[in-house]
């Protein structure tokens, strides 16, 4: 910065030559003082206003820490009556069947749950998961198919005469019996597979039969007398 | 006098000092004390705390950044679809969270939610083999391979070792050499493999699951 | 507390005596901030394109995951995180540091006095944001959005805020007598508003965390709040600033500024808990931060009324003030974003944009079109100044602003556009997770090419502004404008400036 004309004991320089950028420059910023406009208080304040108050005491759930649903009803305590029905008359308030087909519900099921394994067209990951498409062990028996859903199974296995040896899962704590029924019937009816649906009663059947099963094994699904 | 800063100065940081006691005291006091409570089928003490190798593993998965694609929370207008996308039972609530120690709800779906992947997906070989390469069991997916997590060595003179990855085609390891995971890895699969956010039979979840059925049906 | 009435005391002044006496009050003001603001200007356009260039490392990984993928340091989890900081922290944060305390100090007419110290505070900053970066990059980030650095790293940036603070409340005790213009509301609001927001959320979050549940809400009142209630007020002060002072005319309503100032005060801070909609939180929580959000309408309108009729009729000016330009680009921006958030707080329209790009595009709108824009403009206006000469080249000024405006541009389009078909198809729960993928797939390629844009305007805003640091020979005479004049006025009082 040294041989600037002006820049180190430049007050007393003409500063007009050598601060062009200062001299340029406008005044200082002012304001003016006109009102705000009466259709902005009118038109904008008023209702955005009155809606912030509208909406504040009525979507806020009573302002109560367990409330998480905003409309009006209280979902606390709908669980609450809920808790007291099914006390007084034993029964579970699990709403009644879909409509919709077990097939197309297990197509869900089996996006959700079974695809990332056994991908979504079925043919499985060579070397790590064995493929449900064409397969002996899916047009099989079905009760052993439930059975591996819902306890898993580890240990070497023969799928189309290939030595598969790798660890399903349990799902059954995760799926409900409809579920199961539901994807296995689908696995059964797609990529060629041509194998009659499970009902999910088979699948009750099956976790009270071998409740709390330990996963199973080649030779225990082969030795268990079903 | 328009002049006195001191009042502006006061007036600014009272604004302040009322959102700050509505949006950061409130919620401390609010949400900041939940206490385990028992399941009322097994009367476990629920939500579990983390072990020490999946807390370990929550470190992996907050240092690699993994909240950025992953929420972990079923979302309540999302309901809906979370719920048929198989991601939770219920809508997540705020007593879910209480063991979590730095809360990773997230903000972004690039990738799916995480909330119950232990429960939807608890396989430790796919996950392993996820991270590894994600095209090996999600082909098409923009997740980045994490194969800094895993290490190559040869194989050992008993034959492959337990934990060593099964890799074929192009992704097979050099001849004599296998591909096994390292701790990092392990203690990131044993996190994902807890996370069971929307499973627990919590006070609030039967309110939440109605919660859920309500919203299900504005929607239809 | 008898403060004399300045308006009397200017009467007896004769204009050219006033005009002298301002004059060389903007020059000591101007020489006093060289070193500090010099070093908060130049160390954040540093860190603006160190962090693009990151961002196009982010970008990329998003349609194309094996890129630089066998790097720990180079994951995604860890580039995108860096990004965020560097931008949010290396060069907003710091610019607007600078440019605060200039606009401050010019307003206040008092020269920053203790300049050394504020210049090592700058560089103590830097080495927090430094620190800070490395952490994440070696895996050591904290896990908490937007808040990321290390713990290791607070210390130097709190040091350094302490100064800068200090620094603003020396300027404003020691003001000359005179009204207390608008810009000074919300420049010293900003400045104690962050590190109150910064330090409450540090602590409780990182050093001292609260149970899990609680973090969240905490988390979201300082992500949304770091840029409402620091990075707007400054970019706001900023506006109201240079506009006047380059088009020559007062801000049209003291009335509306004050209203302006206030309503943003009041609603932004209840801001944040609208990132949590949906999610496992109380009603009435999640309608406090809805109904604070849409209330900014308030602010913003008033805001923007303010601006566009003190603009009226001189819009000519665009063409050739690169200030100016970028200023209005900005508070153009300040409008449309605002206006967005807004409705994306709520409930209804959430549910669609919630957890997609959108959001991403909605952030970089007011990060990046607002924020950014503002003070680039407000660089373009200051460097001159305190350098005391004039910017090299109109070409690269204007490859800055053109590559930028329209990079800017395509990333927002593009992006929301894609955001809102993720979000179509993220509500048919039918549709499997790996079609969404696909569905976002080209809008992600866009967003690299828009990045690119922003990143090439990046690197000739530096490639000028080293050329001007360097280059002792462009002193001061004529301003480097896009285009000639079209009105002529006379130079000494009414030129309009760069």
């Amino acid at each position: 910065m040294k041989n600037r004309p002006g820049s180190e004991k430049g007050e007393d320089l003409d500063v007009r030559e050598v601060h062009g950028q200062l001299l340029r420059e406008k005044s200082e910023p002012r304001e003016m003082f006109h009102a705000a406009p009466s259709w902005l208080k009118h038109g904008i304040y008023a209702p955005l206003t009155i809606w912030a108050l509208i909406y504040l005491l009525s979507a806020s759930g009573g302002f109560k820490w367990n409330e998480y649903y905003e409309g009006f009803r209280s979902t606390v305590k709908m669980a609450e009556m809920e808790k007291l029905n099914s006390e007084e008359n034993g029964s579970s308030p699990e709403s009644p069947a879909t409509p919709m087909s077990l097939r197309d519900e297990g197509k869900t099921v089996y996006q959700n749950v079974c695809s990332a394994c056994h991908q979504p067209n079925g043919k499985g990951l060579p070397g790590a998961f064995p493929p449900l498409a064409g397969v002996d062990w899916v047009a099989g028996d079905e009760r052993r198919l439930a059975l591996i859903v819902l306890h898993g199974l580890m240990g070497p296995i023969t799928v189309n005469g290939e030595t598969w040896n790798s660890v399903m899962p349990p799902q059954g704590a995760n799926l409900t019996d409809r579920e199961i029924a539901a994807a296995l019937s689908y696995v059964r009816s797609e990529w060629g597979n041509n194998a009659p649906e499970v009902l999910p009663e088979t699948v009750g059947k099956m976790r009270a039969e071998f409740k709390d099963h330990a996963p199973w094994t080649n030779e225990a699904l082969t030795a268990s007398d079903l | 006098m328009k002049g006195r800063f001191r009042f502006i100065f006061i007036g600014f940081m009272l604004t302040f000092l009322a959102a700050w006691i509505g949006l950061v005291v409130l919620p401390v006091w609010g949400l900041g004390n939940f206490k385990q409570t028992p399941d009322p089928k097994t009367g476990e003490m629920i939500p579990p705390e983390f072990t020490a190798l999946e807390e370990r593993g929550r470190d992996v998965y907050i240092a690699n950044g993994c909240i950025y694609c992953h929420t972990q929370q079923v979302h309540s207008a999302r309901n809906r679809t979370d719920i048929v996308r198989g991601w939770g039972k219920r809508r997540t609530v705020a007593r879910d969270y209480m063991n979590h120690g730095v809360a990773q709800l997230g903000s972004m779906r690039t990738g799916p939610d995480l909330s119950n992947i232990g429960v939807r997906n608890p396989s430790e070989t796919w996950q392993l083999l996820h991270l590894y390469d994600p095209q090996i069991t999600s082909p098409g997916s923009i997740m980045p391979p994490f194969r800094y997590l895993f290490t190559e060595q040869p194989i050992g003179s008993d034959g492959t070792s337990a934990d060593a990855i099964n890799l074929s085609g192009e992704n097979a390891p050099r001849e004599g050499m296998e591909i096994v995971p390292t701790e990092k890895a392990k203690a990131l699969v044993a996190y994902l493999q807890a996370l069971k956010l929307s499973e627990y039979e919590i006070p609030e979840a039967a309110a939440a699951r109605i919660d859920s059925k309500i919203i299900d049906s504005e929607i239809k | 507390m008898s403060t004399p009435d300045p308006a009397a005391s200017e009467d007896i002044e004769s204009e050219e005596a006033q005009r002298e006496r301002s004059l060389q009050e903007r020059l000591k003001v101007d020489r006093a901030a060289r070193w500090p603001v010099g070093i908060f200007i130049a160390s954040s356009i540093g860190w603006l394109v160190f962090g693009s260039l990151i961002a196009l490392i982010a970008s990329i990984k998003l349609h194309d995951p094996e890129f630089v993928a066998d790097n720990a340091w180079l994951t995604f989890g860890r580039v995108r995180t860096v990004h965020l900081n560097a931008v949010a922290y290396g060069w907003l944060s710091t610019v607007a540091i600078g440019i605060g305390l200039w606009v401050l100090s010019r307003l206040c007419r008092v020269p920053i006095e203790d300049h050394r110290s504020l210049a090592l505070a700058a560089i103590l900053w830097n080495v927090g944001n430094g620190v800070g970066i490395w952490g994440i990059f070696r895996g050591d980030s904290t896990g908490v959005e937007w808040l990321e650095y290390p713990t290791y790293a607070a210390p130097f940036l709190l040091v350094s805020f302490t100064f800068v603070i200090l620094t603003a409340v020396n300027l404003i005790r020691k003001r000359k007598p005179g009204h207390i213009y608008i810009s000074q509301w919300y420049i010293m609001a900003a400045f104690f508003w962050f590190p109150a927001l910064y330090f409450t959320a540090h602590g409780l979050l990182i050093l001292a965390p609260v149970q899990a549940p609680a973090q969240p809400p905490i988390n979201w009142w300082f992500a949304h709040n770091a840029l409402g209630l620091w990075f707007t007020p400054v970019g706001l002060g900023t506006i109201y600033y240079l506009v006047p002072k380059i088009i020559g005319r007062p801000i049209h309503s003291y009335y509306l500024s004050i209203i302006g100032f206030w309503s943003l005060a009041f609603f932004y801070a209840w801001n944040g808990m609208h990132h949590l909609i949906g999610g496992p939180y109380p009603a009435f929580l999640i309608t406090a931060s809805v109904v604070a959000s849409v209330m900014m309408f308030l602010p913003v309108i008033t805001v923007a009324i303010n601006h566009q009729l003190t603009m009226f009729g001189h819009f000519k000016a665009l063409i050739y003030s690169p200030t100016l330009r970028f200023v209005i680009f900005g508070a153009m921006s300040y409008i449309l974003v605002s206006f967005q958030g807004s409705l994306m707080a709520i409930r209804s329209i959430n549910n669609l944009t919630h957890f997609t790009h959108y959001t991403v595009a909605h952030s970089h709108l007011g990060a990046y079109a607002f924020a950014s824009m503002v003070f680039f403009g407000g660089i373009y206006y200051i460097m001159p100044r305190i350098l005391e000469r004039e910017w090299p080249s109109r070409w690269l000024i204007r490859l800055h602003f053109w590559p930028c405006a329209i990079g800017i541009i395509i990333y927002f389009v593009m992006l929301s556009w894609g955001g809102i078909l993720q979000g179509i198809a993220m509500n048919r729960g039918e549709m499997p997770f790996m079609e969404i993928i696909k569905t976002t797939m080209p809008y992600l390629k866009w967003r690299s090419i828009g990045g690119t844009l922003m990143t090439i305007g990046h690197i000739a805003f530096m490639a000028s502004f080293i050329w001007m640091v360097i280059d002792r020979r462009k002193q001061g005479s004529e301003p480097t404008l896009f285009a000639k004049r079209t009105t002529q006025d006379t130079p000494a009082t009414n030129a309009s400036d760069s």
